[in-house]
């Protein structure tokens, strides 16, 4: 769906974007994180068509998007970071005005803008004035304008900043049912617990580079974050002191009635810390891969820089 | 019949319908429209006042509506002058303070149709104010004293006008990120030229004049033909066109200050032109200038 190649941009001397290249599967949701500065923002109004690199490609599907810029908007539908709404208009006509904007036909708009305003919950406000809606109901409103167009790649930037936790739930799962509706997801954060629960893919990004970039998953153990959540019938301490003697184990953290393992990441560290905990008799209950936050591997492929 | 392509999509222009929908919301726009005619008829009224005080009720006053029909058109030119900039100084580095220029970036429309939505909207506003004063013309005419000729030349003068001073306050708000820097610099800049022409006529003539067979340098007119003063006054015709024996030295016959009007009409348009192009080009994002 899209594929970013070798992408750098500069601002005088200073490299905000240094050769990021990844790509993003059709109907993934693609989480794009990285600390405030990292170049998120710059990748994400280049791939939108809003700013020209310094060097790299983009394509959307076989549309070379900075050659063919009118093309490629027609595809993506880009949501910044901050609300950008006309105060004085309402809320229906706010959706006229970028359906006219994108040449929308006009049979069919009004059905279309009510379905779009009935997804983001905003049924009951279409003659309300946006000056009046909340925050977390503006944030909820440009994302409809997003998809006034129906394309087919979601660019958001940070589209949950600055909202409270249910604004936020609310806003996930708007996501989710636009991923099931077929929707490729481009969404960036700094905050990594706000992507962990939606994102199959995710593209860390710091100080302008793609450190790390893949499904969640691979990501996490790629970044040696794989931990395992043990839990025994008897002493989980001397069960615990057997676990650090295995190869591949990096740490152990004794909890409630078991323990939590973190491995290097390969699969036959799991296999030796099983048996050999089997092989002293340890009576096992529950052997399980727990998912890692995203936050530990954040840190732990930047250092800590984050 | 079918509607030029060209008119039907500026017409259709939603940068255009949307800023008419919100100008045209609320008692704003009513009041300044009032207050618009309110005063062009004050002044009307004023002057007939004055008149029939000194030479008592007129019926047929030609003399009284040339008067009258110079102070309209002075007035409304004044007031035209003040309101344009001000209409679309504000238009782009408004759309930047409130951070929707890139979302109207990237949509289907083009950097140039949001510049011409912007500029629509600015001239169109400035077209029902002239449109609302009509009627106060057309109480002039009971008293005769000027022709319809000279009435549409004075209107196509405003219209050129407001155009041209409309794309300048687009221009530097697309220059300038904050709304008052763009309007103060295209005020400055407006109404610093329509007092420096004037003075640059004189001062070419006074510095230049070398004795009796002196032909004074054709450049003292440059900004005879950027002023709309002078447009407005060749387009009046007698007596307004009196002010434009001040370039005399230069155009000797009254065909040649005639002129001015339309030369005025030709210069400001292709100023307006360069200005809308640079426009577009300052708010193009992916600029071609730009290196890949």
């Amino acid at each position: 769906m899209l594929r970013v190649e070798k992408l750098q941009k500069s601002y005088g001397s200073f490299q905000a974007v240094k050769e990021v290249t990844f790509s993003v599967e059709p109907g993934s949701i693609f989480g794009f994180v990285g600390p405030n500065g990292a170049g998120k923002t710059t990748t994400m109004k280049v791939i939108s068509t809003l700013l020209r690199p310094t060097a790299g490609q983009v394509f959307l599907g076989e549309v070379d998007v900075l050659r063919n810029p009118q093309q490629a908007r027609r595809k993506m539908g880009y949501m910044p970071d901050f609300f950008g709404v006309y105060d004085d208009l309402k809320v229906y006509e706010y959706m006229e005005f970028y359906a006219d904007c994108h040449e929308v036909e006009a049979a069919g708009r009004k059905r279309l803008i009510g379905d779009l305003l009935e997804l983001v919950n905003l049924s009951q406000k279409q003659d309300a004035y946006v000056d009046g809606l909340s925050r977390g109901m503006k944030q909820r409103l440009c994302l409809a304008r997003c998809l006034v167009h129906d394309p087919d790649l979601l660019i958001l930037d940070e589209p949950a900043s600055g909202l409270d936790p249910r604004a936020r739930v609310e806003m996930r799962e708007i996501l989710l049912e636009l991923k099931r509706m077929g929707k490729t997801i481009l969404i960036s954060s700094h905050i990594l617990a706000e992507l962990s629960e939606m994102c199959s893919h995710i593209g860390m990004i710091n100080d302008g580079r793609m450190v790390v970039c893949g499904p969640v998953q691979e990501v996490q153990r790629e970044a040696g974050a794989r931990i395992m959540e043990v839990q025994v019938a008897g002493d989980p301490e001397a069960a615990a002191a057997l676990a650090r003697n295995v190869n591949g184990v990096r740490d152990v953290r004794l909890g409630d009635g078991g323990f939590r393992v973190v491995l290097e990441g390969e699969d036959q560290a799991a296999i030796d810390l099983l048996a050999t905990l089997v092989r002293a008799g340890v009576p096992v209950i529950q052997y399980a891969e727990a998912k890692s936050k995203l936050e530990d591997v954040f840190m732990a492929i930047t250092g800590g820089e984050g | 019949m079918r509607v030029p392509h060209v008119l039907r999509s500026t017409f259709r222009n939603p940068v255009l319908r949307r800023e008419a929908r919100v100008r045209m919301r609320g008692w704003r726009a009513p009041a300044l429209v009032t207050a618009y005619v309110g005063l062009l008829s004050s002044v009307a009224a004023l002057i007939f006042y004055a008149f029939s005080r000194t030479e008592g009720p007129a019926a047929f006053a030609p003399e009284l509506a040339s008067i009258i029909f110079i102070a309209l058109a002075l007035v409304q030119l004044g007031l035209l002058v003040l309101a344009a900039p001000g209409l679309t100084a504000g238009a782009i580095s408004g759309e930047r303070e409130r951070q929707t220029l890139d979302l109207l970036l990237v949509t289907h429309m083009s950097p140039f149709q949001v510049v011409i939505g912007k500029l629509g909207a600015a001239v169109g506003f400035a077209l029902l104010l002239m449109f609302a004063s009509l009627p106060v013309y057309g109480l002039l005419f009971l008293f005769g004293g000027f022709s319809l000729y000279r009435l549409f030349l004075t209107a196509l003068i405003y219209v050129v006008t407001v155009l041209l001073l409309g794309s300048l306050g687009l221009y530097f708000s697309a220059v300038f990120k904050r709304t008052q820097a763009a309007v103060v610099t295209s005020y400055a800049l407006a109404i610093g030229t329509m007092i420096a022409s004037p003075i640059l006529a004189i001062f070419v003539y006074q510095v230049f004049n070398l004795g009796p067979n002196w032909q004074a340098p054709t450049w003292g007119l440059i900004l005879a033909y950027i002023n709309p003063l002078f447009g407005l006054a060749a387009a009046a015709g007698p007596p307004m066109n009196e002010m434009l024996e001040l370039f005399g030295p230069i155009l000797k016959t009254p065909e040649l200050q005639e002129a001015i009007w339309w030369k005025f009409c030709l210069t400001a348009l292709a100023i307006m032109a360069l200005l809308v192009w640079r426009t577009t080009v300052k708010i193009t994002p992916l600029k071609n200038n730009s290196s890949v």
